[in-house]
């Protein structure tokens, strides 16, 4: 699905991601874990395609695909989905509006008819029931004056319309409460497909109690340096991310 | 006079009017025309006129517009039907060339609204007063040359509280009988106490030769009266409009002003509001559209004479192509005016490098305890959001659009005539909505 070689990205000429890799398979959770910082965001950014990023070296195929010479909304219609870590604010256009005009284009680019508004809203009906978030949300601006957790309802909601085959999930857990969580990560798991891969990256241990990943990297300063299943997030979670870099320059060292 | 030396057959098309309607209009309309004539034209020697020269007006030797003729009129139904509300509860009058058009208009007047042509409101003892423009308010003697012109006017007034659900629409069409043509559109609104109204006023035209429309309208509101007053300058590429409202709030008079400039070729607006009883409220609002080489003007001046009054202005531009777009706010509080609260917002987006914005936000206060916020800013789209379209799939010239509308939408989804709302919009998907890519809401 994804495969990520020895990636360097630098922005305004500072290194940030230093030769990072990664391989995701289909339908595989993937868990970037690592402190503030690290270059999580970055990645993300990297892979949705951000300007402002500059590659310096390494490679990124995805479906087959080299990535990196896509641009974003041709990654997009290849099926790359990024719920950003903090959602954008655009007053003036309803969510409706907004999906309505997301999904035409995907599914332009993807040589698909375009929908009317009637079989969109079936859609979106569908696609919501689905992942159980209501669509009153898309009745007002996009993410105009938002809870931190209805953004993150609402990119859940996006995710779910646009059906992507590699989501990518920004600290999607970040900032929300109990019951935002569930609801989000159960959102996620109603995703969930034999075909369809994620790339969760979290600060945070909690939401691997929701989301239970396949594998999980430890990301620190630009290069991933430890992966492992499932348990090591509970070992981060006793031990700290100190623990990791510590153990990282010792090896360094 | 040099700027009066092209305007000889404006002169002649007075002298015909002049002793024709009763007396004392035939004395403010005398009066009106000397001053016109002792200061001429406006030019970007007059502060308020630096950013628009209006050469390109005063070059050309305007006459009034004919009267049109049955089978034009039949012709300009399917455009007035395309403008003009399709609510059947709404009043429609249609001026054609300064002429109202019984069979293209709808006449039913609501319940507590009279409706008079000029010769009968000039019967009337407030008609002076209300009629004639204050002297210090204008800018310009412009104003002065539609008093000394107007042949008609529409003439409302609002019953005491009256409360009206339904606006009243005034189309003002100019059509091509003959080039070279003037119109000089009049409107005269007069709410009483805790009357409430809406008022649409929509500046359109027909062929492809230039026309001037130079109208003015007034709203005077008594105690406690409500009015919503609607511009809607749809005109065609080749029209000049110069307008100017008067407004003048009484205690807790409440006026919102909504304006669109969309059409002209060049579009001068003007709007001086006098918050003249204490706790008065105005919200002025406006969206400029411009593109290819159009002008677009705003000149705002708010006067708040009492106390406890506030105002509120938001305007926001969008300037494509080579347009040029000028917003011009001032408020100004008197010493008296304590308790003032006041704020300006102009938001600009310049979508060319050829495109231009004067943006000048003015305050004269002199009272002490008073709010006034100000800010004014021009720029390109905002990056992230850009950014967050293209990841979900729209290509970056749709993303751009996207933005554009929404930035645009934002003040139009608060018209509260649905009708206008739709026809805007379509406007806006027209020009920044490409292969479906932005619908209107339904
Ligand atoms: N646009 C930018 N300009 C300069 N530095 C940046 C920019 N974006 C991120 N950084 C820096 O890159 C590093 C990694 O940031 P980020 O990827 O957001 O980390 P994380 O998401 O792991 O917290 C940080 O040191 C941050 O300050
Ligand atoms: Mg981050």
């Amino acid at each position: 699905m994804l495969e990520i070689k020895d990636l360097h990205a630098t922005v305004n000429g500072k290194a940030i991601l230093k030769g990072l890799n990664l391989s995701i398979g289909p339908g595989e959770v993937h868990c970037i874990m690592g402190p503030n910082g690290s270059g999580k965001s970055t990645l993300s950014q990297v892979l949705a395609g951000r300007d402002a990023y500059e590659i310096t070296q390494g490679s990124v195929t995805f479906r087959g695909k080299d990535l990196l010479e896509q641009e974003p909304h041709e990654r997009a219609g290849e099926g790359l989905f990024l719920a950003f870590q903090y959602p954008v604010e655009i007053p003036g256009v309803s969510g409706n509006q907004f999906l309505r005009a997301a999904l035409n284009a995907v599914r332009q680019y993807r040589g698909q008819d375009e929908l009317d508004a009637a079989q969109m809203m079936k859609v979106f009906r569908e696609r919501a029931k689905q992942v159980k978030i209501e669509l009153a949300s898309l009745k007002r601006s996009v993410n105009e004056g938002f809870s931190g957790g209805e953004k993150k309802r609402n990119e859940m909601l996006q995710m779910a319309i646009l059906e992507p085959h590699l989501a990518v999930l920004d600290e999607v857990d970040s900032g929300l409460d109990i019951d935002a969580l569930k609801i989000v990560s159960d959102a996620v798991n109603a995703m969930r497909t034999t075909e369809r891969s994620f790339l969760l990256i979290t600060h945070y241990q909690r939401l691997l109690n929701h989301i239970v990943p396949d594998h999980i990297h430890v990301l620190v300063d630009g290069q991933i340096v430890k992966s492992g299943g499932k348990e090591l997030a509970l070992e981060l979670e006793e031990k700290g991310y100190a623990w990791v870099e510590e153990h990282t320059k010792s090896v360094a060292g | 006079m040099p700027t009066l030396a092209k305007q000889s057959r404006l002169h002649d098309d007075f002298a015909r009017l002049a002793d024709t309607g009763p007396d004392t209009l035939n004395r403010l309309r005398a009066e009106a025309m000397r001053r016109f004539s002792d200061q001429g034209f406006p030019t970007t020697k007059d502060e308020p006129w630096r950013f628009t020269n209006l050469r390109r007006l005063t070059q050309v030797d305007w006459t009034r517009a004919d009267r049109p003729e049955q089978a034009t009129l039949d012709q300009l139904k399917a455009t007035v039907d395309h403008y003009a509300l399709q609510d059947e509860a709404a009043t429609t009058l249609v001026f054609v060339n300064g002429v109202l058009q019984e069979d293209l208009s709808r006449r039913a007047l609501p319940d507590g609204v009279a409706l008079l042509s000029l010769q009968e409101a000039a019967a009337q003892d407030w008609f002076e007063a209300a009629f004639t423009v204050a002297e210090d308010a204008v800018v310009s003697r412009l104003p002065d040359l539609n008093s000394a012109m107007a042949e008609a006017a529409t003439v409302l007034v609002v019953a005491p509280d009256t409360q009206l659900t339904n606006p009243l629409e005034i189309i003002h069409l100019s059509c091509g009988l003959s080039a070279e043509r003037a119109v000089f559109p009049r409107t005269l609104v007069l709410a009483r106490r805790h009357a409430q109204a809406t008022v649409l006023e929509t500046f359109i035209g027909a062929g492809s030769e230039a026309y001037w429309q130079n109208s003015v309208t007034q709203l005077h509101l008594e105690d406690g009266a409500h009015v919503t007053h609607y511009l809607a300058e749809l005109g065609t590429e080749q029209a000049f409009h110069t307008h100017a409202t008067f407004a003048d709030l009484a205690r807790d008079g409440r006026l919102v002003s909504e304006n669109m400039l969309l059409g002209a070729d060049l579009a001068r607006n003007d709007i001086h509001v006098n918050l003249n009883g204490p706790g008065a409220e105005a919200h002025i609002n406006g969206l400029f559209l411009g593109h290819a080489r159009q002008h677009l003007d705003n000149h705002i001046i708010v006067r708040h004479n009492q106390p406890h009054g506030s105002s509120f202005q938001n305007f926001r531009g969008i300037l494509d192509d080579q347009a040029h777009g000028v917003f011009a706010g001032r408020i100004y509080v008197a010493e008296d005016a304590q308790k003032t609260d006041s704020a300006q917002s102009n938001r600009n987006l310049l979508l060319s490098d050829d495109a231009r914005i004067d943006t000048q936000p003015k305050l004269e206060i002199y009272a002490d305890d008073v709010k006034c916020a100000h800010g004014a800013t021009t720029g390109q789209l905002n990056q992230d959001a850009l950014f967050y379209l293209q990841s979900r799939g729209m290509a970056p010239e749709a993303a751009r659009n996207f933005l554009i509308y929404a930035f645009a939408h934002e003040l139009i989804e608060k018209l509260a005539i649905r009708e206008l709302r739709d026809h805007l919009e379509a406007v806006l998907v027209e020009r920044f909505g490409q292969d479906g890519a932005i619908d209107v809401e339904a």
